[in-house]
Protein backbone atom coordinates (compact mmCIF):
# COMPACT_ATOMS: atom_id res chain seq x y z
CA UNK A 1 0.00 0.00 0.00
CA UNK A 2 1.15 3.18 -0.55
CA UNK A 3 2.23 5.93 1.82
CA UNK A 4 1.31 9.63 2.05
CA UNK A 5 5.32 10.67 1.72
CA UNK A 6 5.32 8.33 -1.58
CA UNK A 7 2.59 10.49 -2.83
CA UNK A 8 3.94 13.78 -1.69
CA UNK A 9 7.05 12.57 -3.50
CA UNK A 10 5.28 11.55 -6.97
CA UNK A 11 3.71 14.99 -6.63
CA UNK A 12 7.02 16.96 -6.31
CA UNK A 13 8.37 15.16 -8.56
CA UNK A 14 5.82 16.63 -11.17
CA UNK A 15 5.28 19.79 -10.21
CA UNK A 16 9.56 20.36 -10.53
CA UNK A 17 9.13 19.04 -13.81
CA UNK A 18 6.33 20.96 -14.98
CA UNK A 19 7.86 24.44 -13.82
CA UNK A 20 10.81 23.04 -16.35
CA UNK A 21 13.50 22.81 -12.76
CA UNK A 22 12.81 25.90 -11.65
CA UNK A 23 12.46 25.01 -8.49
CA UNK A 24 14.40 22.04 -6.13
CA UNK A 25 12.74 19.41 -4.16
CA UNK A 26 13.56 21.42 -1.17
CA UNK A 27 11.69 24.21 -2.30
CA UNK A 28 8.27 21.90 -2.22
CA UNK A 29 6.65 23.15 1.49
CA UNK A 30 3.37 20.89 1.14
CA UNK A 31 1.87 23.84 3.18
CA UNK A 32 1.82 26.21 0.30
CA UNK A 33 -0.11 25.99 -2.52
CA UNK A 34 1.32 25.34 -6.20
CA UNK A 35 0.89 29.19 -7.08
CA UNK A 36 3.14 29.98 -4.53
CA UNK A 37 5.54 28.07 -6.15
CA UNK A 38 5.24 29.88 -9.46
CA UNK A 39 3.20 27.64 -11.32
CA UNK A 40 -0.08 28.82 -13.00
CA UNK A 41 -3.60 27.36 -13.44
CA UNK A 42 -2.72 25.03 -16.53
CA UNK A 43 0.59 23.64 -14.25
CA UNK A 44 -1.23 22.38 -11.20
CA UNK A 45 -3.93 20.59 -13.94
CA UNK A 46 -0.81 19.27 -15.75
CA UNK A 47 0.42 18.41 -12.11
CA UNK A 48 -2.80 16.79 -11.12
CA UNK A 49 -2.96 14.86 -14.19
CA UNK A 50 0.61 13.46 -14.37
CA UNK A 51 -0.02 12.40 -10.52
CA UNK A 52 -3.05 10.40 -11.03
CA UNK A 53 -1.68 8.63 -14.15
CA UNK A 54 1.14 8.08 -12.55
CA UNK A 55 -0.47 6.81 -9.08
CA UNK A 56 -2.95 5.04 -11.17
CA UNK A 57 -5.86 7.01 -9.05
CA UNK A 58 -9.43 9.12 -9.97
CA UNK A 59 -10.11 12.37 -8.35
CA UNK A 60 -13.58 13.93 -9.32
CA UNK A 61 -12.24 17.22 -10.52
CA UNK A 62 -15.48 19.01 -8.68
CA UNK A 63 -13.36 18.08 -5.04
CA UNK A 64 -9.81 19.01 -6.67
CA UNK A 65 -11.09 22.52 -7.43
CA UNK A 66 -11.66 22.79 -3.56
CA UNK A 67 -8.01 22.26 -2.67
CA UNK A 68 -5.58 25.43 -1.46
CA UNK A 69 -2.53 23.65 -0.72
CA UNK A 70 -0.41 20.83 -1.88
CA UNK A 71 -0.70 18.82 1.50
CA UNK A 72 -4.62 18.58 0.21
CA UNK A 73 -3.47 17.29 -3.15
CA UNK A 74 -1.15 14.39 -1.09
CA UNK A 75 -4.58 13.71 0.95
CA UNK A 76 -6.72 13.27 -1.92
CA UNK A 77 -5.02 11.39 -4.43
CA UNK A 78 -3.67 9.11 -0.84
CA UNK A 79 -7.52 8.04 -0.09
CA UNK A 80 -8.09 8.14 -3.48
CA UNK A 81 -6.15 4.88 -3.64
CA UNK A 82 -6.53 3.87 -0.29
CA UNK A 83 -10.33 3.26 -1.79
CA UNK A 84 -9.20 1.88 -5.37
CA UNK A 85 -7.34 -1.06 -3.37
CA UNK A 86 -10.42 -1.71 -1.07
CA UNK A 87 -12.65 -1.99 -4.01
CA UNK A 88 -10.30 -4.38 -5.48
CA UNK A 89 -10.31 -6.00 -2.49
CA UNK A 90 -13.86 -6.33 -2.48
CA UNK A 91 -14.07 -7.53 -5.69
CA UNK A 92 -11.66 -10.22 -5.50
CA UNK A 93 -13.65 -11.62 -2.15
CA UNK A 94 -16.98 -11.26 -4.61
CA UNK A 95 -15.53 -13.49 -7.26
CA UNK B 1 -1.12 49.78 -61.14
CA UNK B 2 2.23 49.37 -59.16
CA UNK B 3 4.70 46.68 -60.01
CA UNK B 4 4.70 43.26 -58.39
CA UNK B 5 6.83 43.10 -55.34
CA UNK B 6 9.69 40.43 -55.95
CA UNK B 7 9.37 37.65 -53.64
CA UNK B 8 12.62 35.98 -52.51
CA UNK B 9 13.62 32.95 -49.68
CA UNK B 10 15.66 33.75 -47.11
CA UNK B 11 15.69 30.89 -44.46
CA UNK B 12 15.18 27.31 -45.10
CA UNK B 13 14.85 23.94 -42.34
CA UNK B 14 14.83 20.89 -42.77
CA UNK B 15 13.86 17.65 -40.36
CA UNK B 16 12.81 14.13 -42.60
CA UNK B 17 14.38 10.88 -41.79
CA UNK B 18 17.43 12.31 -44.33
CA UNK B 19 18.48 14.63 -42.26
CA UNK B 20 17.29 17.39 -40.01
CA UNK B 21 19.61 20.10 -41.10
CA UNK B 22 20.28 21.35 -44.73
CA UNK B 23 23.66 19.79 -45.28
CA UNK B 24 22.91 16.63 -44.33
CA UNK B 25 19.83 16.34 -46.11
CA UNK B 26 21.46 17.36 -49.13
CA UNK B 27 23.95 14.96 -48.71
CA UNK B 28 21.86 11.90 -48.53
CA UNK B 29 19.38 12.70 -50.88
CA UNK B 30 22.87 13.51 -53.45
CA UNK B 31 23.84 9.76 -52.52
CA UNK B 32 20.68 7.98 -53.05
CA UNK B 33 19.64 7.39 -49.75
CA UNK B 34 16.34 6.04 -48.58
CA UNK B 35 14.82 7.47 -45.66
CA UNK B 36 12.01 4.61 -46.00
CA UNK B 37 12.28 1.76 -42.88
CA UNK B 38 9.31 -0.08 -41.21
CA UNK B 39 7.34 1.39 -39.31
CA UNK B 40 8.38 1.76 -35.52
CA UNK B 41 5.97 4.61 -33.89
CA UNK B 42 2.92 1.82 -34.28
CA UNK B 43 2.12 -2.01 -34.10
CA UNK B 44 1.30 -2.73 -37.27
CA UNK B 45 0.37 -6.22 -37.11
CA UNK B 46 -3.08 -5.44 -37.33
CA UNK B 47 -2.92 -3.26 -40.69
CA UNK B 48 -1.43 -3.78 -44.03
CA UNK B 49 1.03 -1.02 -43.82
CA UNK B 50 3.92 -1.65 -42.69
CA UNK B 51 7.08 0.90 -44.48
CA UNK B 52 7.08 4.65 -44.15
CA UNK B 53 9.27 7.49 -43.71
CA UNK B 54 9.43 7.23 -39.53
CA UNK B 55 10.49 10.22 -37.36
CA UNK B 56 8.74 9.24 -34.20
CA UNK B 57 12.27 8.18 -32.91
CA UNK B 58 13.65 11.51 -33.77
CA UNK B 59 16.13 12.73 -31.11
CA UNK B 60 14.33 16.30 -29.64
CA UNK B 61 16.59 16.97 -26.93
CA UNK B 62 19.84 16.42 -29.32
CA UNK B 63 18.32 19.02 -31.05
CA UNK B 64 16.99 21.49 -28.34
CA UNK B 65 20.91 21.06 -27.52
CA UNK B 66 22.41 22.25 -30.53
CA UNK B 67 20.02 25.00 -30.72
CA UNK B 68 20.32 26.58 -27.13
CA UNK B 69 24.27 27.99 -27.97
CA UNK B 70 22.29 30.18 -30.81
CA UNK B 71 20.08 31.53 -28.97
CA UNK B 72 19.13 34.40 -26.42
CA UNK B 73 18.46 32.14 -22.76
CA UNK B 74 15.30 33.35 -22.69
CA UNK B 75 13.96 32.97 -25.55
CA UNK B 76 15.58 28.86 -25.54
CA UNK B 77 13.88 28.32 -22.24
CA UNK B 78 10.34 29.31 -23.49
CA UNK B 79 11.82 26.74 -26.73
CA UNK B 80 11.87 23.92 -24.38
CA UNK B 81 9.16 23.91 -22.37
CA UNK B 82 6.76 24.73 -25.34
CA UNK B 83 8.57 21.45 -27.28
CA UNK B 84 8.40 19.30 -24.05
CA UNK B 85 4.58 19.70 -23.37
CA UNK B 86 3.57 19.68 -27.19
CA UNK B 87 2.62 16.39 -29.00
CA UNK B 88 5.07 14.94 -31.63
CA UNK B 89 4.67 16.97 -34.71
CA UNK B 90 3.83 20.18 -33.02
CA UNK B 91 7.38 19.70 -31.12
CA UNK B 92 9.21 19.15 -34.88
CA UNK B 93 7.22 22.14 -36.36
CA UNK B 94 8.53 24.51 -33.32
CA UNK B 95 11.86 23.21 -33.95
CA UNK B 96 11.99 23.45 -37.44
CA UNK B 97 10.54 27.19 -37.80
CA UNK B 98 13.59 27.85 -35.14
CA UNK B 99 16.08 26.75 -37.22
CA UNK B 100 15.06 28.92 -40.19
CA UNK B 101 14.56 31.57 -38.29
CA UNK B 102 18.53 31.07 -37.38
CA UNK B 103 18.77 30.54 -40.79
CA UNK B 104 17.17 33.65 -42.53
CA UNK B 105 19.75 35.62 -39.94
CA UNK B 106 17.26 37.43 -38.00
CA UNK B 107 18.07 38.94 -34.76
CA UNK B 108 14.54 39.79 -34.27
CA UNK B 109 11.18 39.86 -36.14
CA UNK B 110 9.29 43.34 -36.81
CA UNK B 111 6.04 40.91 -34.97
CA UNK B 112 3.03 42.82 -36.23
CA UNK B 113 5.08 42.32 -40.33
CA UNK B 114 5.44 38.74 -40.14
CA UNK B 115 2.62 35.93 -41.26
CA UNK B 116 2.74 32.05 -40.26
CA UNK B 117 0.79 29.85 -42.90
CA UNK B 118 0.79 26.21 -41.17
CA UNK B 119 0.57 23.50 -44.41
CA UNK B 120 -1.59 21.03 -43.42
CA UNK B 121 -4.92 19.95 -42.13
CA UNK B 122 -5.74 16.55 -39.31
CA UNK B 123 -2.22 17.04 -38.52
CA UNK B 124 -1.79 14.75 -34.96
CA UNK B 125 -3.40 11.96 -35.84
CA UNK B 126 -1.40 9.26 -33.67
CA UNK B 127 -1.38 11.98 -30.65
CA UNK B 128 -5.40 11.87 -30.91
CA UNK B 129 -5.84 7.87 -31.86
CA UNK B 130 -3.56 7.85 -27.80
CA UNK B 131 -5.99 9.91 -26.57
CA UNK B 132 -9.13 8.07 -27.95
CA UNK B 133 -7.47 4.61 -26.71
CA UNK B 134 -6.48 6.56 -23.63
CA UNK B 135 -10.17 7.74 -23.16
CA UNK B 136 -11.90 3.96 -23.36
CA UNK B 137 -9.58 3.13 -20.68
CA UNK B 138 -10.29 6.43 -18.40
CA UNK B 139 -11.14 9.12 -19.58
CA UNK B 140 -9.71 11.68 -16.67
CA UNK B 141 -6.23 10.61 -17.91
CA UNK B 142 -6.34 11.65 -21.47
CA UNK B 143 -3.80 14.24 -22.05
CA UNK B 144 -5.06 17.70 -19.81
CA UNK B 145 -4.35 19.68 -22.68
CA UNK B 146 -5.13 17.67 -25.65
CA UNK B 147 -8.41 20.29 -26.33
CA UNK B 148 -5.57 22.50 -27.52
CA UNK B 149 -2.98 20.18 -28.45
CA UNK B 150 -5.30 18.13 -30.67
CA UNK B 151 -6.11 21.83 -32.94
CA UNK B 152 -4.14 21.71 -36.04
CA UNK B 153 -3.63 25.43 -35.29
CA UNK B 154 -1.98 24.73 -32.25
CA UNK B 155 0.59 24.38 -34.59
CA UNK B 156 0.55 28.22 -35.39
CA UNK B 157 -0.01 29.36 -32.10
CA UNK B 158 3.00 27.58 -30.79
CA UNK B 159 5.35 28.66 -33.54
CA UNK B 160 4.05 32.14 -33.25
CA UNK B 161 5.03 32.14 -29.31
CA UNK B 162 8.27 30.64 -29.62
CA UNK B 163 9.41 33.26 -32.91
CA UNK B 164 7.37 36.05 -30.92
CA UNK B 165 5.06 36.96 -34.15
CA UNK B 166 1.72 38.94 -34.14
CA UNK B 167 0.76 38.85 -37.73
CA UNK B 168 -1.79 36.54 -39.02
CA UNK B 169 -1.24 33.14 -38.01
CA UNK B 170 -3.63 29.98 -39.50
CA UNK B 171 -3.43 26.63 -41.04
CA UNK B 172 -3.86 25.87 -45.16
CA UNK B 173 -5.53 22.62 -46.41
CA UNK B 174 -4.49 21.02 -49.64
CA UNK B 175 -4.13 17.98 -49.30
CA UNK B 176 -1.04 16.99 -50.57
CA UNK B 177 -0.89 19.90 -51.94
CA UNK B 178 -1.21 21.84 -48.56
CA UNK B 179 3.07 23.18 -48.87
CA UNK B 180 2.16 25.10 -51.92
CA UNK B 181 -0.96 26.45 -50.86
CA UNK B 182 0.25 27.76 -48.07
CA UNK B 183 3.57 28.94 -49.83
CA UNK B 184 0.77 31.50 -52.52
CA UNK B 185 -0.87 32.60 -49.59
CA UNK B 186 2.29 33.89 -48.18
CA UNK B 187 3.28 35.48 -51.36
CA UNK B 188 0.02 36.78 -51.09
CA UNK B 189 0.30 38.33 -47.41
CA UNK B 190 3.75 40.02 -48.68
CA UNK B 191 2.34 41.57 -52.04
CA UNK B 192 -1.32 42.56 -50.88
CA UNK B 193 -1.33 42.36 -47.00
CA UNK B 194 1.24 44.58 -46.13
CA UNK B 195 3.99 42.06 -44.40
CA UNK B 196 7.65 41.84 -45.18
CA UNK B 197 8.10 38.19 -43.76
CA UNK B 198 5.83 35.37 -44.15
CA UNK B 199 7.09 31.83 -42.51
CA UNK B 200 6.18 28.45 -44.44
CA UNK B 201 5.56 25.69 -41.94
CA UNK B 202 5.51 22.33 -43.75
CA UNK B 203 4.13 20.57 -40.81
CA UNK B 204 4.22 16.99 -40.15
CA UNK B 205 1.45 14.41 -40.94
CA UNK B 206 1.41 12.12 -38.23
CA UNK B 207 -0.60 9.38 -39.61
CA UNK B 208 -2.39 6.88 -37.37
CA UNK B 209 -2.99 3.19 -37.87
CA UNK B 210 -6.69 3.72 -38.89
CA UNK B 211 -5.62 6.24 -41.55
CA UNK B 212 -2.87 3.58 -43.14
CA UNK B 213 -4.94 0.81 -43.34
CA UNK B 214 -7.55 3.52 -44.89
CA UNK B 215 -5.08 4.00 -47.76
CA UNK B 216 -3.94 0.33 -48.04
CA UNK B 217 -7.95 -0.68 -48.46
CA UNK B 218 -8.27 2.61 -51.33
CA UNK B 219 -5.21 1.08 -52.76
CA UNK B 220 -3.86 4.72 -52.35
CA UNK B 221 -0.16 3.03 -50.89
CA UNK B 222 2.34 0.67 -50.95
CA UNK B 223 1.55 -2.44 -49.22
CA UNK B 224 2.28 -5.57 -50.93
CA UNK B 225 5.97 -6.48 -52.47
CA UNK B 226 8.05 -4.53 -50.60
CA UNK B 227 7.63 -4.96 -46.76
CA UNK B 228 11.01 -6.45 -46.30
CA UNK B 229 12.87 -3.99 -48.44
CA UNK B 230 11.01 -0.91 -47.32
CA UNK B 231 14.26 1.33 -49.01
CA UNK B 232 12.97 -0.07 -52.18
CA UNK B 233 9.25 0.30 -51.80
CA UNK B 234 9.20 3.95 -52.66
CA UNK B 235 9.96 3.90 -56.81
CA UNK B 236 8.59 7.09 -58.98
CA UNK B 237 8.75 5.68 -62.75
CA UNK B 238 9.31 2.19 -62.38
CA UNK B 239 7.16 -0.72 -63.68
CA UNK B 240 6.57 -2.25 -60.25
CA UNK B 241 5.58 1.12 -58.36
CA UNK B 242 2.45 0.16 -55.97
CA UNK B 243 1.81 3.03 -54.57
CA UNK B 244 3.04 6.01 -52.26
CA UNK B 245 5.00 5.65 -48.94
CA UNK B 246 3.40 7.52 -46.32
CA UNK B 247 6.33 9.77 -44.63
CA UNK B 248 6.91 11.92 -41.94
CA UNK B 249 8.69 15.46 -42.77
CA UNK B 250 8.71 19.06 -41.44
CA UNK B 251 10.54 21.77 -43.72
CA UNK B 252 10.00 26.05 -43.32
CA UNK B 253 10.31 28.39 -45.68
CA UNK B 254 11.24 31.53 -44.60
CA UNK B 255 9.71 33.85 -47.65
CA UNK B 256 10.43 37.22 -47.64
CA UNK B 257 10.02 40.52 -49.91
CA UNK B 258 13.20 41.38 -51.57
CA UNK B 259 14.12 45.01 -50.62
CA UNK B 260 13.03 44.19 -47.28
CA UNK B 261 15.74 41.34 -47.71
CA UNK B 262 18.32 43.48 -49.28
CA UNK B 263 17.56 46.43 -46.36
CA UNK B 264 19.11 43.96 -43.96
CA UNK B 265 21.60 42.10 -45.46
CA UNK B 266 20.01 38.90 -45.78
CA UNK B 267 20.93 35.69 -47.82
CA UNK B 268 18.94 35.36 -50.55
CA UNK B 269 18.61 31.56 -51.72
CA UNK B 270 16.06 31.80 -54.59
CA UNK B 271 13.05 34.18 -56.26
CA UNK B 272 9.60 32.95 -55.87
CA UNK B 273 8.27 33.73 -59.53
CA UNK B 274 4.25 32.11 -58.96
CA UNK B 275 2.39 29.77 -57.37
CA UNK B 276 -0.75 28.92 -59.31
CA UNK B 277 -3.45 27.04 -58.00
CA UNK B 278 -6.28 25.16 -59.43
CA UNK B 279 -8.91 22.48 -58.62
CA UNK B 280 -10.66 19.28 -60.83
CA UNK B 281 -14.23 19.36 -59.39
CA UNK B 282 -13.68 15.47 -58.42
CA UNK B 283 -13.14 15.29 -54.91
CA UNK B 284 -11.53 11.98 -55.26
CA UNK B 285 -7.94 10.89 -55.36
CA UNK B 286 -7.84 10.63 -58.80
CA UNK B 287 -5.53 12.90 -61.01
CA UNK B 288 -6.66 15.02 -63.65
CA UNK B 289 -3.94 15.25 -66.76
CA UNK B 290 -6.22 18.25 -68.14
CA UNK B 291 -6.20 20.25 -64.27
CA UNK B 292 -2.68 19.28 -64.10
CA UNK B 293 -2.02 21.03 -67.84
CA UNK B 294 -3.90 23.82 -67.06
CA UNK B 295 -2.78 24.71 -63.80
CA UNK B 296 1.56 24.68 -65.09
CA UNK B 297 0.04 26.71 -68.27
CA UNK B 298 -1.38 29.13 -66.36
CA UNK B 299 1.67 29.17 -63.46
CA UNK B 300 3.83 29.99 -66.93
CA UNK B 301 1.59 32.85 -68.26
CA UNK B 302 0.85 34.43 -64.36
CA UNK B 303 4.35 34.45 -64.10
CA UNK B 304 5.42 35.85 -67.67
CA UNK B 305 7.76 32.50 -68.40
CA UNK B 306 8.06 30.55 -71.35
CA UNK B 307 8.09 27.19 -70.96
CA UNK B 308 11.56 26.93 -73.00
CA UNK B 309 12.55 28.69 -69.65
CA UNK B 310 12.16 26.70 -67.47
CA UNK B 311 14.83 23.88 -66.87
CA UNK B 312 13.84 21.74 -63.97
CA UNK B 313 11.11 20.29 -62.56
CA UNK B 314 11.29 19.09 -58.91
CA UNK B 315 8.27 16.61 -59.57
CA UNK B 316 4.96 15.48 -57.73
CA UNK B 317 5.60 11.92 -58.46
CA UNK B 318 4.65 9.70 -55.29
CA UNK B 319 5.32 6.55 -57.02
CA UNK B 320 1.54 5.35 -57.63
CA UNK B 321 0.95 3.56 -61.10
CA UNK B 322 -1.64 6.33 -62.01
CA UNK B 323 -0.15 9.55 -60.68
CA UNK B 324 3.07 9.08 -62.08
CA UNK B 325 2.18 9.11 -65.66
CA UNK B 326 -0.35 11.42 -65.39
CA UNK B 327 1.92 13.95 -64.66
CA UNK B 328 4.59 12.92 -67.25
CA UNK B 329 1.73 12.94 -69.88
CA UNK B 330 0.72 16.77 -68.56
CA UNK B 331 4.83 17.98 -68.57
CA UNK B 332 4.68 16.91 -72.32
CA UNK B 333 1.25 18.88 -72.83
CA UNK B 334 2.69 21.81 -71.43
CA UNK B 335 6.09 21.50 -72.78
CA UNK B 336 5.82 19.98 -75.73
CA UNK B 337 9.43 19.57 -77.54
CA UNK B 338 11.10 21.21 -74.74
CA UNK B 339 10.41 18.52 -72.68
CA UNK B 340 12.97 16.36 -73.62
CA UNK B 341 15.49 19.21 -72.56
CA UNK B 342 14.03 19.22 -68.95
CA UNK B 343 16.07 17.70 -66.58
CA UNK B 344 12.79 15.77 -63.97
CA UNK B 345 13.42 14.16 -60.46
CA UNK B 346 11.49 12.70 -57.92
CA UNK B 347 12.45 13.27 -54.34
CA UNK B 348 9.49 11.04 -52.77
CA UNK B 349 11.65 8.25 -54.44
CA UNK B 350 14.21 8.66 -51.27
CA UNK B 351 11.97 10.60 -49.01
CA UNK B 352 8.89 8.41 -49.49
CA UNK B 353 5.54 10.74 -49.42
CA UNK B 354 5.47 13.61 -46.89
CA UNK B 355 1.75 14.57 -47.66
CA UNK B 356 0.69 17.90 -46.56
CA UNK B 357 4.03 19.05 -45.70
CA UNK B 358 6.04 17.63 -49.25
CA UNK B 359 5.57 20.87 -50.85
CA UNK B 360 7.62 22.90 -48.91
CA UNK B 361 10.22 19.51 -47.76
CA UNK B 362 10.25 19.25 -52.04
CA UNK B 363 11.33 23.04 -52.24
CA UNK B 364 13.86 22.68 -50.08
CA UNK B 365 15.33 20.18 -51.61
CA UNK B 366 15.12 21.96 -54.62
CA UNK B 367 16.27 25.15 -53.44
CA UNK B 368 19.58 22.94 -52.59
CA UNK B 369 20.47 21.88 -55.66
CA UNK B 370 19.90 24.63 -57.47
CA UNK B 371 22.51 26.34 -54.94
CA UNK B 372 25.02 23.24 -55.55
CA UNK B 373 24.66 22.91 -59.13
CA UNK B 374 23.56 19.11 -59.19
CA UNK B 375 20.33 17.24 -59.25
CA UNK B 376 19.86 14.52 -56.92
CA UNK B 377 18.86 11.19 -58.46
CA UNK B 378 15.63 9.26 -58.71
CA UNK B 379 16.46 5.86 -57.04
CA UNK B 380 14.98 2.32 -57.68
CA UNK B 381 14.59 2.92 -61.42
CA UNK B 382 15.29 -0.67 -61.85
CA UNK B 383 12.60 -1.18 -64.91
CA UNK B 384 11.39 2.11 -66.18
CA UNK B 385 7.70 2.53 -67.31
CA UNK B 386 8.36 2.35 -70.95
CA UNK B 387 5.93 5.10 -71.26
CA UNK B 388 8.60 7.46 -68.87
CA UNK B 389 10.26 9.01 -71.94
CA UNK B 390 11.63 12.33 -70.31
CA UNK B 391 15.14 12.53 -68.48
CA UNK B 392 13.95 11.76 -65.10
CA UNK B 393 17.65 11.36 -63.71
CA UNK B 394 16.92 8.18 -63.13
CA UNK B 395 19.53 6.25 -59.95
CA UNK B 396 22.46 8.92 -60.69
CA UNK B 397 22.99 12.35 -59.62
CA UNK B 398 23.84 15.07 -62.20
CA UNK B 399 25.28 17.99 -62.65
CA UNK B 400 23.00 20.96 -64.29
CA UNK B 401 22.80 24.60 -62.38
CA UNK B 402 19.32 25.23 -62.18
CA UNK B 403 17.79 28.37 -63.53
CA UNK B 404 13.97 27.68 -63.16
CA UNK B 405 12.76 25.09 -61.03
CA UNK B 406 8.64 23.86 -61.13
CA UNK B 407 7.60 22.49 -57.96
CA UNK B 408 4.29 20.29 -58.78
CA UNK B 409 1.99 19.54 -56.58
CA UNK B 410 -1.20 17.51 -56.25
CA UNK B 411 -3.60 16.67 -53.62
CA UNK B 412 -5.90 14.50 -53.40
CA UNK B 413 -9.74 15.81 -54.14
CA UNK B 414 -8.73 17.76 -57.34
CA UNK B 415 -6.19 20.00 -55.95
CA UNK B 416 -3.89 21.41 -58.01
CA UNK B 417 -0.39 23.67 -56.70
CA UNK B 418 2.76 24.51 -58.76
CA UNK B 419 5.14 26.77 -57.94
CA UNK B 420 8.22 28.92 -60.01
CA UNK B 421 11.17 29.39 -58.57
CA UNK B 422 14.36 31.21 -59.70
CA UNK B 423 18.16 31.01 -59.21
CA UNK B 424 18.08 34.37 -57.39
CA UNK B 425 20.14 37.48 -59.53
CA UNK B 426 19.92 41.04 -59.11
Amino acid sequence: MITKEAVLEVVTENLIDTLDDEIEAKDVDASKSMKDLGANSLDIVEVVSSSMRQLKVKVPRSELSKLTNIQELVDVLYQAGIDKDQEQEQQAKAS
Amino acid sequence: MSEKKRIVITGMAINTRLGDNLDTFYDNLMAGKSGVTNWTMMDTSRIYSKVGGDLSEYNVREKLATLKPKLPLEQFKKLRRMVKRAPFTTKLSMLAAMDAYLDAGFKALDPFRTSLAVAGHNLNKMYQHENYLQFEEEPDYIDNLSSVHSLDTDHAGSVSEVLGIHGPIYTMGGACASGNIALRNTVDEIRHHDHDVGFVVGATLEFAPLDLHAMCLLGAISFQSFNDTPEQASRPYDAKREGFIPSHGTAVLVVEDLEHAKARGAKIYAEILGVTATSDANHLPTPSEEGQTRTMQRLLKNSGVAPEQVDYICAHATSTPLGDITEINSIKRVFGDHAKKLKINAPKSMLGHTCWSAAVVETVAGVMQMQKGWLHPSINIEERDSRVDLDVCANEPVEHQIEIMLKNSFGFGGINVCSLIKRYSN
